[in-house]
């Protein structure tokens, strides 16, 4: 794969620049929806559930939108590589099926694509930080990074195995945003991990959104980590999402093209 | 034995291919379909793999192409053209066999494969180029020479949602054609466009062949396939049945001589029907005007009555149902559809349709010609492309001496031979 990976980079760059174009070429707002639709979710559920609430940390004085925000930055990603990869296959069967390439190559698209659109939420954050917080650090903004190579490791083995199932199982797609749903409530995304009680957290770092979520408050607005060494669990999920994704890719991609 | 080896491009080895017909193995296609397979297995052992049907696109095929050949490959419905294509483009693996490449490949099985709406034609140019293989360096460096052979000139910036579908038929042939492979694998992209478009692509075809580039491709058009193959694979039901001399597999094809065409048709005991194919024929008879089967010979100048009975399992508004007759040959007269008149009283319906159509033969020259099937989906795809369709029939005209023309020059050369009125002036 990784051979592949080197030779094929040309189209790698054409298909992300592709999904990326597509994906803004006819809204109005552009790449502005990708701060625009978090920023809002993060207001109402700083107004609303959390009605200034200070997100578990009240000596902080942060307001809950701003770790709301980090957490959202990273499940849109996590979300938005998941769906997109997991109909990777299904969605260019018009170019799987006349031409030659390696198929994990929309997937991995995907993925990448969505780093473009995590980048440009994440400068937002860069202008939310100073006007609501007052000590933060900056150098802790280099957590993102590692945070991202998590999930983004994560996010394309678990799509890329859902992917390769949706091309045989045509009802995921009514089961994915439920899945996903799911996942949302199960991850501390818009309320601290200290709502629930500690022996709930290993199973809330089962997925890696948790420790991109925790680690990024921590080291940005210096939020307290709790268990870190719960991550491990994470870090198990990336590799098995990873080696699950790939092998059950690679056992089915020699006759998928006759189901599509 | 080393030095020819060196020579061959694309080596084929005994491949097969199978097909479950109705989709896959288990045909569950949904979690539900698992669940409720599951647990009907369970409860009822040995009920399952039964429904699936096995399809073999191709049997033990094997054939070599050399360096710089250019092999048309023809065949009917179902003979396997495509999955060979697709085989070789590794897009598809063969359930058996194994095959061999030396040299870049580059397929092109559809023209615009991957064309986003929304993109415009120098957006979709620079992803399809590279989707077929085109390092972008390349690209950039051939852009201009691309557009100016697509005649787009200055709509390339437009969305290709805006393009006529000349348009963008096109645009991706003129990025095919720049495509630089040492092997090029085509299906049928040939026949697009107008006329005028059409020489232009085949002329870029025949200056590629002689380039010394191995092209493989299947066509329907025979002329094309005459005018640029070195070599002709003909399939037939997934195995090959003649490879050589083009001139002499097309007449092998064709099978005007003496094979087994005759004056009515049925469908042989070994008739494997596409599984998917819209429209199946039934039966075929040739007919005096007065509704007898005709003789040996037909009478110059007498009507022929094709008659012939099809099901059309599927009903589509484009379909379009018809005749093609060919001479001796293998030249192609003329196509007669059940649309061509305005005002036609004959509708198309799904289920047995049992249609008749006056074949004239007073411009007709003495000898035998054949009458073929000849069914599509207006402008879009063949179902029964009339060189190839097993439908068909075959009549002998001769002129007795009863009708007005000289009857001296039973060769002459010429397809037809009308009758016109000279006059000196």
């Amino acid at each position: 794969m990784l051979r592949e990976i080197v030779a094929y980079r040309e189209l790698i760059y054409y298909f992300t620049w592709r999904e990326f174009k597509v994906r803004y070429k006819q809204t109005v707002v552009g790449i502005l929806w990708v701060v625009l639709q978090p920023l809002v979710f993060a207001l109402i559920i700083d107004l609303t559930l959390l009605r200034g609430h200070a997100f578990g940390v009240s000596k902080l004085h942060v307001p809950a939108l701003v770790p709301v925000y980090i957490g959202l930055l990273f499940w849109n990603y996590f979300e938005q590589t998941t769906n997109n990869a997991s109909n990777s296959l299904i969605g260019n069967q018009g170019v799987i099926t006349k031409v030659f390439f390696p198929r994990f190559i929309p997937a991995l698209s995907a993925a990448i694509s969505s780093l473009i659109d995590f980048f440009f939420a994440s400068l937002l954050l860069l202008a939310l930080l100073p006007i609501f917080v007052h000590h933060f650090s900056p150098l802790g903004l280099l957590s993102l990074l590692p945070c991202l190579v998590l999930l983004f490791i994560f996010s394309f083995g678990f799509g890329l195995w859902l992917g390769t199932l949706n091309v045989k199982y045509r009802d995921l797609k009514y089961v994915l945003p439920f899945v996903m749903r799911i996942l949302m409530f199960a991850s501390p995304i818009f309320y601290p991990i200290t709502f629930l009680p500690a022996k709930y957290w290993p199973i809330l770092y089962l997925n890696p959104v948790t420790s991109a979520a925790e680690l990024s408050r921590h080291f940005i607005l210096g939020f307290p980590l709790h268990e870190p060494r719960y991550m491990l669990l994470s870090l198990a999920t990336t590799v098995v999402a990873l080696v699950v994704g790939v092998w059950y890719f690679h056992t089915r991609d020699k006759d998928f093209v006759d189901i599509l | 034995m080393s030095n020819s080896r060196k020579n061959i491009a694309v080596s084929v080895n005994n491949i097969s291919k199978r097909y479950y017909i109705g989709g896959t193995k288990n045909t569950n296609n949904t979690f539900r379909d698992t669940l409720v397979s599951t647990v009907r297995g369970a409860l009822r052992p040995h009920k399952n793999e039964e429904h699936s049907q096995e399809f073999w696109a191709l049997k033990d095929v094997s054939f070599d192409v050399y360096k710089g050949e250019t092999l048309g490959i023809i065949g009917g419905n179902g003979a396997g053209k495509s999955t060979i294509l697709k085989i070789l483009s590794r897009i598809t693996q063969p359930t058996e066999g194994s095959f061999e490449t030396v040299g870049r490949v580059a397929s092109l099985l559809e023209v615009g494969t991957g064309f986003h709406p929304e993109l415009t034609g120098r957006e979709n140019l620079y992803f399809n180029g590279s989707i077929l293989g085109m390092p972008r360096k390349e690209i950039d460096r051939r852009f201009n020479e691309i557009v100016d052979f697509a005649e787009i000139g200055k709509f390339i910036d437009t969305p290709v949602k805006f393009y006529s579908s000349g348009m963008s038929v096109r645009l991706g042939f003129a990025i095919a054609a720049h495509l630089d492979p040492e092997i090029l694998i085509i299906d049928e992209a040939l026949a697009v466009g107008d006329v005028a478009f059409q020489n232009k692509c085949i002329e870029k075809m025949r200056s590629t062949a002689r380039t010394g580039k191995t092209v493989l491709f299947v066509s329907h058009s025979m002329y094309i396939i005459e005018e640029l193959c070195d070599r002709v694979l003909y399939l037939k039901n997934g195995k090959v049945i003649e490879a050589g001399d083009p001139a002499k597999v097309m007449s092998l094809y064709l099978g005007t001589t003496k094979r087994d065409v005759g004056r009515s048709w049925k469908p042989p005991k070994d008739y494997i029907d596409k599984p998917d194919n819209p429209v199946r024929p039934v039966e075929m008879l040739l007919q005096t005007s007065s509704g007898k089967p005709i003789g040996e010979f037909v009478k110059k100048g007498d009507t022929v009555i094709a008659d012939f009975q099809i099901d059309i399992k599927k009903m589509t508004s484009d379909l379009s149902v018809g005749l093609s007759i060919f001479n001796d040959v293998g030249v192609h007269l003329y196509r007669t559809a059940v649309t061509d008149q305005k005002n036609s009283t004959v509708s198309l319906h799904e289920g047995r349709n049992h249609l008749q159509v006056s074949l004239p033969t007073q411009d007709l020259l003495d000898g035998p010609y054949i009458v073929s099937l000849d069914c599509d989906l207006y402008k879009k795809e063949w179902i029964h492309n009339p060189y190839f369709s097993e439908m068909r029939t075959r009549f002998l005209v001769k002129n007795d001496g009863s009708h007005p023309i000289t009857a001296w020059d039973e060769e002459r050369e010429g397809a037809y031979k009308p009758l016109l009125e000279w006059r000196e002036v």
